[in-house]
């Protein structure tokens, strides 16, 4: 076997390892950064791409936060945008909800489990500024770690967290104020 | 919390306030969370406060299924079959 054959074995072993299992991830990440079908497969391709060739500079931690950082860089690129940011189309985002705050999965089981009602959740939501909602849907619906939501939106993980602090704030205020919430000031 | 009401606490009170959303998300170091669980743990008002947390952060999670963007498995299978593509062809 040559050195290159041992290499590139290699780095196959690592892809298999740390980005293959990242596939569904990278590609929800890519419709919260393109809003669109086509471009966000398109991204996801040239983030493999550019993830296999940089292989050989990843030391094997955080294969999350590094996907994330090529993906974010590939669409500045693709996009000539300045900044990641995510697409708040109201039919991506919302547009499956239709409907929710009159029927669906209102009542008995969310009364059961003592959930809050999904129409007044999504008012809440809305009120949201795109910077607050952005962490809400990263961290929140999508499971990111503070660190993850910061690689895939180039801000500190203490902007995250400050962010979020002040998202989850607005949101239990409007819910406290639309009767949903009991707090300790209401 | 109002923030007239933030200033009011007790500090221990305080700084459990302030690790709530880190300690909710699972993103405290060990021995913050073990301060937390055990400031919780004897403190009603701070966990009436968790407890309303909790309750917003797991409503959106069974949400989430319908927040997310939609999943495509054929996009996903031919991303699949592109990347295991990459790792034979060089």
């Amino acid at each position: 076997m040559t050195a290159s054959g041992t290499t590139s074995e290699r780095r196959d072993l690592a892809f298999r390892e740390y980005v293959l299992p990242e596939l569904a991830l990278l590609h929800a990440m890519a419709m919260r950064l393109t809003g669109n079908p086509h471009e966000a497969e398109d991204l996801v391709q040239d983030t493999l791409l550019r993830a296999y060739r940089a292989l050989h500079r990843f030391d094997g931690r955080y294969p999350r936060s590094w996907l994330l950082t090529i993906l974010r860089n590939t669409n500045i690129n693709r996009a000539r945008k300045k900044r990641p940011m995510l697409v708040h189309d109201e039919e991506a985002t919302f547009g499956r909800l239709a409907g929710h705050g009159s029927a669906a999965r209102e009542g008995a089981a969310e009364e059961a489990l003592d959930r809050i009602p999904d129409g007044a959740l999504v008012t809440a939501l809305r009120s949201l500024t795109d910077d607050h909602l952005d962490i809400v849907l990263l961290v929140d619906v999508d499971g990111l770690a503070y660190r993850e939501a910061a690689d895939l939106l180039d801000i500190p993980v203490g902007t995250v967290m400050s962010r979020l602090h002040r998202a989850r704030k607005t949101l239990r205020d409007m819910l406290a104020d639309a009767g949903h919430l009991r707090t300790e000031s209401s | 919390m109002k923030a007239w009401l933030m200033r009011l606490l007790r500090p221990e009170c305080r700084r459990v306030q302030d690790l709530m959303d880190a300690w909710l998300d699972g993103e405290l170091p060990v021995d913050q969370a073990h301060r937390v669980a055990a400031h919780l743990a004897d403190c009603d008002r701070c966990g009436v406060e968790e407890a309303t947390a909790r309750r917003v952060k797991e409503s959106l999670a069974a949400l989430a299924p319908d927040l997310r963007p939609a999943p495509d498995p054929a996009a996903l299978e031919r991303l699949r079959r592109f990347a295991e593509d990459l790792t034979t062809s060089d």
